[in-house]
């Protein structure tokens, strides 16, 4: 090995060696199981659930408005999912601080695609051991069937997690039709294409790759860790000295430890880490090497725990504080930011109004001595009803407000533009005023809007 | 088996490499990604293609969604290539040597 010139970094010199997690089973792996089943039936369900006769969850991308179980949201509305971005991210520090890396051992999609991906190439290609050897053997019949068969099934898959993703931002009812038809757009296709590829590169090939080398959260979770973070440790005081022994033998006299060292735990590691040597950035806290090292402990009847779930302060003979400053401080602002998103969502404003000047001309000097300023106001009805709205100016003494209908009707949910002309007598005024333009619905007294605008007069 | 050549480093800088890229292209697509989130919200692909934009792009959304996506990609993957190339070949600060 050449010496390492770029300063302490070295893994990013070895060459990338494919890994062969070992299958496991136990409680995690259950657990993981069950999460990857719930997840995944979340994703790719969602789409076909309706809610009051429309997609429950639509992010209409085409016409602009989000459809999350009966209630819309316009892009008006941007600031809500700005917020719901900082509250993921609390909530993600708060888990982190209590329990760990919980969210990337049963909950990240990266976690849970490479097992479904997993699990198909298992289906294809067997246990550990058989790929392990049919990767070694030459191409024959039966390397050509079983990794053709793999990539078809991950083909199907990743094509079809690809159109259930589109299927969030276009009907996906009517985008399977679209499919059936041939009537797609290349827009859609082309969306639908490049999520299937990045899903089929991240959970069929870079897999431990994407943890280790591109997740920013595995880099900054460990300045959210403390001496009672829930993590996966090795009982080192109980396993040490490792060694292999004979059954029947009585290790303890030979000074060995409770670990055989089977390396199952290593095998089974998606990550390809050594547990035994303490706690690594590369640990996913997936707990495959728990359940591996449980299944041996049970086969050589001592007992379970010589890898576990636990914490620095456990480990280190004191009591583990659930309850702590870092702890109640993240929740506390979670409590408050999740309390205010809920408000914003109750209260917010069935109507917005969006006010912009004429772009030609500044002011305009009708025949009769009055100045004329002209105004595009976008009325955008985010109620469920549709509405009448009278608009009127005031703060601006002498002006009367012009448009081309009395009234402005706009349709439940739909965005209208009224041209309104603002006219002021009061000729020889010269340079600009602040003023209020108000829009108000005809038939609901509580919707009236005012926004401010600016008159120009000569200059 | 054979060992590894211990003096080529060709395999491992090709990894190297092959890493480095992989990180620029993810951490430019997920800046992009809140970019066009961003951008869209205010600005409507629709409305956009009126003055400014070629028509194929302005008159379908998703057409201007895409193009816009790609766009912010690309000078994202510029800033991201620039900063990885220039922290890489740098002097050596202090705390890392």
């Amino acid at each position: 090995m050449s010496i390492d010139e770029s300063g302490g970094d070295q893994p990013f010199y070895a060459p990338h060696q494919k890994l062969y997690p070992r299958e496991v089973t136990g409680r995690f792996e259950n657990l993981r199981i069950l999460a990857v089943i719930g997840l995944l039936g979340l994703y790719y369900g969602f789409p076909w659930l309706n809610w009051a006769g429309r997609q429950a969850l639509l992010f209409d991308l085409p016409a602009r408005k989000f459809y999350i179980f009966g209630i819309t949201f316009f892009p008006q509305d941007f600031f809500l999912l700005t917020w719901l971005l900082i509250i993921a991210a609390l909530s993600l520090f708060f888990f982190t601080a209590l329990a760990g890396r919980l969210w990337c051992g049963y909950a990240c999609p990266q976690t849970v695609w490479t097992e479904a991906f997993i699990w198909m190439e298992r289906l294809t290609e067997g246990k550990r051991s058989q790929r392990m050897k049919l990767d070694q053997a030459p191409w024959g019949a039966v390397k050509i069937f079983r990794k053709a068969a793999k990539q078809i099934l991950w083909i199907s898959f990743a094509a079809f997690t690809g159109f259930t993703f589109v299927g969030f931002f276009v009907p996906v009812r009517q985008l399977a039709a679209d499919i059936a038809g041939g009537t797609l757009s290349p827009w859609e296709l082309f969306w639908i294409v490049f999520y299937g590829f990045a899903t089929y590169g991240n959970a069929g090939f870079m897999r431990e790759q994407v943890c280790k080398y591109m997740c920013p959260y595995a880099r900054f979770q460990s300045a959210m860790f403390d001496r009672n973070t829930l993590i996966i440790s090795y009982d080192s005081k109980r396993g040490e000295p490792r060694g292999a022994r004979r059954r029947a033998e009585d290790y303890k006299a030979r000074g060995l430890g409770d670990c055989i060292d089977c390396t199952l735990c290593v095998q089974a590691c998606p990550t390809g880490i050594d547990i035994r040597k303490g706690l690594q950035y590369e640990c996913i806290a997936c707990a495959a090497c728990i359940d591996a090292c449980d299944s041996v402990m049970d086969k050589i009847g001592l007992p379970r725990g010589l890898v576990r779930y636990s914490t620095q302060a456990e480990i280190d003979g004191q009591k583990t504080r659930i309850l702590r400053p870092r702890i109640l401080l993240y929740a506390t602002g979670l409590a408050l930011l999740a309390a205010g998103f809920a408000y914003a969502v109750t209260n917010r404003a069935p109507v917005n109004v969006d006010v912009l000047r004429d772009r030609n001309a500044l002011y305009r000097e009708l025949e009769d001595g009055r100045i004329e300023n002209v105004y595009s106001v976008r009325i955008i009805n985010k109620d469920q009803h549709p509405h009448d709205f009278t608009i009127s100016a005031t703060g601006l003494a002498g002006a009367s407000v012009d448009s081309d209908t009395p009234l402005q009707h706009v349709d439940s949910e739909e965005v209208r533009t009224a041209v309104i002309r603002v006219r002021v007598r009061e000729g020889d005024k010269h340079g600009g005023r602040d003023f209020n333009i108000i829009v108000g619905a005809v038939d609901h007294p509580g919707i009236r809007i005012t926004v401010s605008a600016r008159f120009f007069f000569q200059p | 088996m054979t060992e590894p050549d211990a003096h080529d480093s060709r395999p491992a800088a090709r990894n190297r490499l092959r890493q480095d890229v992989g990180i620029i292209v993810w951490t430019s697509f997920l800046a992009a990604g809140l970019e066009t989130m961003g951008f869209f919200a205010y600005f409507d692909p629709a409305l956009l293609g009126v003055h400014s934009v070629p028509e194929a792009l302005g008159s379908n959304r998703m057409a201007g969604y895409t193009a816009g996506f790609f766009f912010f990609w690309v000078f994202t993957f510029i800033a991201a290539t620039l900063t990885a190339y220039l922290l890489a070949t740098g002097p050596r600060r202090a705390d890392r040597s």
